[in-house]
């Protein structure tokens, strides 16, 4: 031990100074090793097909591969914090990219995000080849609605033979109570239900004039019901009078006369399914764009209710769609959308959870995305979701702050609670196009959206307008129909359904009736009209 | 006066036994030098890798002494204000404790 001890002491100094050498490294040790860290992410996350989505502080393209970003994900930022313009940008580079090609929908209940694609679609089909346009124009969908012309829909017709016409109709009924703003009572809904599924049995459209004389006259009533083959709603329907209260009757035929009073609505939703096939083009197209934006010129809520309608037909098709194309449904203000259908929380979180194997992912774009649903929904969203972008958000900053890195060694030795305040102020003041970008499994990335160029620029037109009108003479023009033309085709099938000519009923028996002679006659004629076939 | 055959006796029983017993503590000796010469290494090297988890485990930094609890940048095995030396170090991956210097209970 002595010659231990005689070590040391001849070496002392020589130790002190290599340990104050070992403090001094380990110093700088962590901000290296967290740079090491992005770095490695860096490389990791681009995989074997790397799609570009923003630059790095240190001058890196922020690349993420296609199957990460084909999956579930979360866009939060603030108004102007540049969640639009980096959606954009994605898709762009995805359509660009993918060769195995890809279904993106665009469900947009703000008007911004489809615009802003529409310009660049339209640019994109000016720097097109000429014989290769209108092989574009057919892989580009359009849904929008004007006073002058709209994109038919038919909310009643069956999506697959796998879906029961019931459970179609409940989820239509849903969609029009919940975004309705005004109440429906437990039998008026019951009343739609039971409408939508005599509507998707006989592949009917929803039609003011129909559900009048459906609910009011009786021989038409049971001339429509005797062809319906479901015996539920086919008794539903001969025994009105009983199942649905006059009251309840003419309050449901309020409502749907209100929101038929907009020609959007009544010439979009009106054709009937049989002639609406032969209007739209077939073939699957790669994109679709959806406005569903009021525009002030209709209540907000049947823009939500079409938007929605929409959804559930993406989510009912998904279950059975290609998997060797990957499908992206984007889903722009989503809390707007879900706070006005709870209903749809259900299917969209379930499809959350099981589109992964049918190679289909579904991307929220929120603005206060914790506070403006339900935190169980939040949740369910966040753990199904593998990546998320974060733009300048306030108490959203939440959900990525666990997988931040601190280079800053002041800012890595604060207390965690002063961490997250330090963490929540960054994000409460980033600039425009800057984010986190978190994928599952990677640490949070700080970057910066990719620059989306000038599109009327790029296409060498004057101004976005002509841009505009490019995009909807040359693309949109394929998927809108004329308000007349609907209007024609509905006069034609309430030619067809409501003003036939009704069978005569039958003619009373010769010599009419014969009076009673006894009261065994009297008992007997009463036998007869209970037991006849109604 | 006597011979003295006891002490010659004594000494060269004595001297026999040394011889016998040399090589012996020979070895001893050298198995032990050894053993002082490669944990000198070690601690010169300053670094020890722990055989079980392979974490590097820094001899030479900030350490505080377990018997006087003084603070120093130096050897983490000796104190220069008490003169206490360790044998022992637990590992700073995996917890177990690794020897440096030889010593009573040393393996």
């Amino acid at each position: 031990m002595n010659l231990s001890r005689s070590f040391f002491r001849l070496f002392r100094r020589e130790h002190s100074r290599r340990a104050a050498d070992e403090e001094r490294r380990s110093a700088g040790a962590p901000a290296r090793a967290a740079e090491a860290v992005i770095e490695a992410a860096l490389n990791s996350l681009g995989g074997s097909s790397a799609i570009p989505i923003g630059t790095t502080d240190s001058g890196r393209v922020l690349s993420v591969d296609h199957s990460t970003l084909v999956s579930s994900g979360l866009v939060v930022g603030a108004t102007g914090a540049g969640k639009s313009r980096f959606l954009v940008g994605l898709i762009l580079q995805l359509l660009e990219r993918l060769a195995s090609g890809v279904e993106i929908e665009l469900v947009d209940p703000k008007y911004e995000t489809y615009d802003l694609l529409s310009l660049a679609l339209a640019a994109l089909w000016l720097k097109t080849s000429p014989w290769k346009r209108d092989e574009l124009s057919s892989r580009i969908r359009v849904i929008d609605w004007a006073r002058d012309w709209i994109t038919p829909s038919a909310p009643f017709e069956r999506v697959s033979a796998d879906v029961s016409d019931a459970y179609l109709a409940r989820l239509r009924a849903d969609v029009v109570v919940q975004a309705n703003a005004r109440d429906y009572t437990d039998a008026m809904r019951h009343g739609y239900f039971m409408l939508g599924r005599l509507l998707i049995e006989k592949q009917f459209p929803m039609n003011l004039r129909f559900v009048t004389k459906l609910f009011r006259d009786e021989p038409f009533r049971r001339r429509i019901s005797s062809g319906i083959a479901d015996p539920d709603v086919r008794e539903y329907f001969r025994d009105l009078d009983r199942n649905l209260p006059k009251q309840t009757s003419e309050g449901l035929l309020r409502r749907i006369q209100e929101d038929f009073s907009f020609p959007e609505i009544r010439y979009s939703e009106g054709i009937p399914p049989a002639a609406l096939r032969k209007l739209v083009p077939t073939g699957a197209p790669a994109i679709v764009l959806g406005n569903y934006s009021s525009r002030m010129s209709l209540p907000q809520s049947k823009a939500i209710e079409r938007a929605n309608h929409r959804i559930v037909d993406v989510l009912l098709k998904a279950p059975r769609r290609s998997q060797l194309r990957p499908g992206l449904l984007l889903l722009e203000e989503s809390p707007v959308l879900l706070s006005r259908s709870s209903e749809l929380i259900d299917p969209l979180t379930t499809a959350a959870r099981t589109l992964r194997s049918v190679g289909m992912g579904i991307v929220h774009l929120a603005q206060d995305f914790s506070n403006a649903l339900p935190a169980d929904l939040v949740r369910t969203l966040v753990l199904n979701s593998r990546w998320t972008a974060m733009f300048r958000v306030r108490e959203d900053a939440e959900l990525i702050y666990p997988h931040v890195l601190w280079l800053d060694e002041p800012q890595k030795a604060m207390p965690e609670s002063v961490k997250r305040k330090v963490f929540a102020k960054t994000m409460e003041g980033l600039p425009q196009r800057r984010f986190y970008f978190h994928a599952k499994g990677y640490p949070a990335l700080p970057a910066t959206s990719l620059e989306v160029q000038d599109f009327a620029q790029s296409a060498g037109v004057s101004s976005d307008d002509e841009l505009r009108e490019i995009f909807s003479r040359e693309i949109a023009s394929r998927w809108v129909i004329p308000t007349s033309l609907a209007a024609r085709l509905i006069a034609e099938w309430e030619a067809e359904v409501i003003d036939r000519a009704e069978v005569a009923p039958s003619s009373p028996k010769a010599g009419g009736k014969r009076p009673h002679k006894s009261l065994s006659d009297l008992l007997r004629d009463l036998g007869k009209d209970e037991e006849a076939p109604e | 006066m006597n011979f003295p055959w006891k002490v010659i006796l004594r000494a060269s029983l004595i001297g026999t036994l040394y011889a016998l017993a040399a090589p012996v503590y020979i070895v001893l000796g050298a198995v032990r030098l050894n053993r002082l010469f490669e944990a000198f290494v070690t601690i010169r090297s300053g670094c020890l890798t722990c055989i079980h988890c392979g974490h590097d485990n820094v001899l030479n930094r900030l350490a505080t002494c377990n018997r006087c609890r003084a603070t120093e940048y130096g050897s983490l095995l000796y104190c220069s204000f008490c003169g206490q030396v360790s044998r022992y170090l637990p590992c700073g991956g995996c917890g177990v404790t690794l020897r440096v210097l030889p010593g009573a209970g040393a393996k």
